[in-house]
């Protein structure tokens, strides 16, 4: 019970990791409806700035983050402005060219100019259990991505909900057409998207490498990226919160798939996140939560 | 500017003849790794990367069917490749079957996978698809390394294709360049007179057998296209509703589409095994199916002629950019690691925005050319009123992919 309890604890804190990439995804996605490819490969590079301050430059890493974050909000602004904003959302197959190209360069500058090998980031949260029963332990790390994870969510919740330009993200999410009849500015509000799911990708990124048991490489990135990508199709790829369960089952379904079934090897895993995206797809298009479309024919 | 219809066929007979005399007296010439200087940096060329970028254009031949043709946003043809690699290596290598049999099995393999994986498909569009097929490309190489099939895939080491390739000795291969290198300018200078040595000849040889089968695939896919198939993919991908309405099987042409790719990237992976005669589980995975994409976009998705520029821009690019290690102005650590991957994934982002049809229709010869010598036979059965029966001109006209403008062509249409 106890080996049982550690790897939910282990497979929760991943999946929270997956459900804050889900939800950059999950922002853009409502705000423009397109799936940014390049996500993952921004936040790894957003991971690779935090590592240059915080150790080349002793910058502590509390710092560090929340300074890397502006910086990738402002990224994330200067992508959509000079490449994406370019580009009619409706017609797919420029869109994912573009994402994907961006996924290629981030990824080959990542890897030029900081090579493969792997890079030991300062831990966050204090090391060691805060709690423990027998084997099982709840490690600090594990609360305290838990606890981001969710503070984030409830923030953007709030946002969206209570603020003037929540109200305006909405609109635009909603159609964005009549919110530009009424005078939003769209393109405004889709850079903002870009900016907080830039900034969010980033944070997760930079929690997801600072796992003492983890590593950050340039292609650390690739299979979180699919991972969330599942996980925000799961949970409905407009729903803010779906990405959060959506994050939550995979991360839980990989941990346990791996952890008990004995001929099921780690590589199965990005398996695992293809079927439920297939699953999902072909039977709940819409995801757990996500508003359902119909089409007009 | 009105050409004689006879001298315009005359000067197609007579590009042919250069094209092939151009085909046959390449290899000789590259054999010799010829190099050339480009801003500083020695760039060597050799018969393997021509090689490959017909088995590379064959691949992006497989996107091109299934998301220029067929409308659907599938970016898989990197995983087919890679099934395609893999299993005729294992047919030959461990099931022991002759010749080109472990290529047209895998083939056969590969199409029903597309079919198979068509299914799902059938009801997922779009950027889901994108996502869902382009996650499968990426999946490949951890399928690859699955335990349970180690022992045939294996693993992280890859496969060698045993054995290597050689000419069949009833043709002067190996000889060839006894006779040309005498042809006056080019031949003393970059052929040599001196016969080839084995391996050499193997080399030369697989180079005729991709050659020959790359333009055996061009042809009969080119063919389904323009027949009846064809054209029920082609509507479809115009609008699905008015192809249905005029009787096309909208879910047996998608996966028929499905098949077809799934063939052709299989067909690409055998080449590309044949080839480089080693497989490896990171060789086919996202950053393939980028790549063949990179191919597509670059060629433009809607012609066959961009699958060919397409697959030699895959597997040029990569091979030059390894080679150019200094620039003015770059510090040089800068230039040693994935500077190809960095130059594609560039070109992908700008491409769209300079030329979203891509470079075959933006610089091709005016829209016409060959299309419209073999296209009066078919059109009017377009609009006769059979299967592939289009409510709007729209679609029968812009026949894969090429907006007409020509006046000969107009006028064969309302013939």
């Amino acid at each position: 019970v106890d080996l049982f309890l550690a790897r939910v604890l282990d497979g929760v804190a991943t999946g929270a990791l997956y459900a804050s990439v889900a939800l950059a995804l999950v922002l853009i996605y409502k705000a423009t409806a397109l799936i940014n490819f390049a996500q993952g490969e921004m936040a790894m590079i957003g991971a690779f700035l935090v590592y240059v301050l915080a150790v080349e430059h002793n910058v502590p890493i509390l710092v560090a983050l929340p300074l890397v974050m502006v910086l990738s909000a402002a990224g994330g602004v200067v992508l959509h402005r000079t490449i994406i904003q370019r580009f009619d959302p409706r017609d797919h197959l420029p869109v994912v060219m573009v994402t994907l190209g961006l996924l290629l360069v981030l990824n080959a500058i990542a890897a030029i100019v900081f090579g493969y090998d792997a890079r030991r980031l300062p831990q966050i949260f204090p090391e060691g259990n805060a709690f423990s029963f027998g084997i099982a332990s709840l490690r600090w790390y594990t609360l305290g991505v838990l606890a981001v994870s969710c503070l984030t969510l409830v923030g953007l919740t709030l946002l969206l909900k209570y603020t003037r330009i929540g109200l305006k993200f909405r609109a635009v999410a909603t159609t964005l057409d009549s919110a530009q009849l009424v005078g939003v500015r769209v393109n405004g509000v889709i850079a903002l998207a870009w900016a907080m799911a830039a900034a969010i990708g980033t944070m997760a990124a930079t929690l997801y490498v600072s796992d003492p048991l983890r590593q950050l490489d340039p292609l650390v990135m690739e299979r979180v990226l699919i991972f969330a990508a599942a996980a925000a199709v799961l949970g409905g790829l407009d729903s803010l919160w779906g990405s959060l369960v959506g994050g939550i089952i995979l991360g839980l379904a990989e941990s346990l798939v791996v952890g008990y079934v004995s001929w099921v090897p780690p590589e199965l895993g990005m398996v695992v996140a293809l079927g439920t995206l297939i699953l999902v797809l072909l039977w709940r298009p819409s995801g757990l939560y996500g508003a359902k479309t119909i089409v007009r024919v | 500017m009105p050409i004689p219809s006879l001298s315009r066929s005359t000067t197609r007979y007579a590009r042919l003849l250069a094209l092939t005399f151009a085909a046959i007296v390449l290899p000789y010439v590259l054999i010799n790794t010829p190099s050339f200087a480009l801003l500083g940096n020695n760039v060597v060329l050799n018969l393997g990367t021509l090689s490959l970028a017909m088995a590379a254009s064959v691949g992006v031949l497989a996107l091109v069917v299934l998301v220029g043709y067929n409308g659907q946003l599938a970016l898989a043809a990197g995983f087919f490749m890679g099934v395609g690699a893999y299993l005729s290596i294992i047919l030959s290598d461990r099931v022991g079957l002759p010749s080109v049999l472990p290529a047209v099995a895998s083939v056969a393999v590969c199409a029903g996978l597309g079919a198979l994986i068509g299914l799902p498909a059938l009801r997922i569009r779009g950027t889901y698809l994108a996502l869902v097929t382009i996650t499968l490309a990426a999946v490949f190489p951890a399928l690859v390394r699955l335990p349970a099939l180690k022992d045939y895939t294996g693993g992280s080491d890859g496969l060698l294709l045993e054995g290597q390739s050689e000419a069949p000795t009833w043709l002067p291969v190996a000889d060839a360049p006894l006779l040309l290198g005498h042809i006056p300018g080019i031949g003393p200078f970059l052929i040599g007179t001196r016969p080839l040595g084995i391996s050499q000849a193997g080399n030369v040889w697989a180079y005729f057998v991709v050659l020959i089968s790359t333009v055996f695939i061009f042809w009969l896919v080119a063919g389904v296209l323009r027949g009846r198939t064809g054209r029920a993919i082609i509507s479809v991908r115009d609008n699905e509703i008015a192809a249905a309405a005029n009787g096309v099987n909208v879910g047996r042409t998608k996966l028929m589409a499905f098949a077809l790719s799934g063939a052709v990237g299989g067909a690409a992976g055998c080449l590309y095994a044949e080839v480089y005669r080693i497989v490896a589980p990171e060789s086919f995975g996202l950053t393939l199916a980028i790549y063949l994409l990179f191919g597509m976009i670059l060629g433009g998705h809607r012609t066959m002629a961009g699958a060919a520029v397409g697959g030699f821009a895959v597997a040029y690019l990569p091979a030059i950019t390894s080679q150019i290690t200094h620039l003015p102005g770059v510090p040089d650590r800068y230039l040693n690691g994935p500077t190809a991957s960095l130059t594609l994934g560039l070109l992908l982002v700008i491409f769209p925005m300079l030329m979203p049809a891509g470079v075959v229709e933006k610089f091709g010869r005016r829209g016409g050319g060959r299309r419209a010598e073999s296209s009066p036979g078919d059109e009017p059965v377009a609009t006769a009123g059979t299967e592939g029966v289009l409510p709007a001109s729209d679609s029968v006209v812009r026949a894969p992919g090429r907006i007409i403008t020509t006046p000969d062509r107009r006028s064969t249409v309302v013939d």
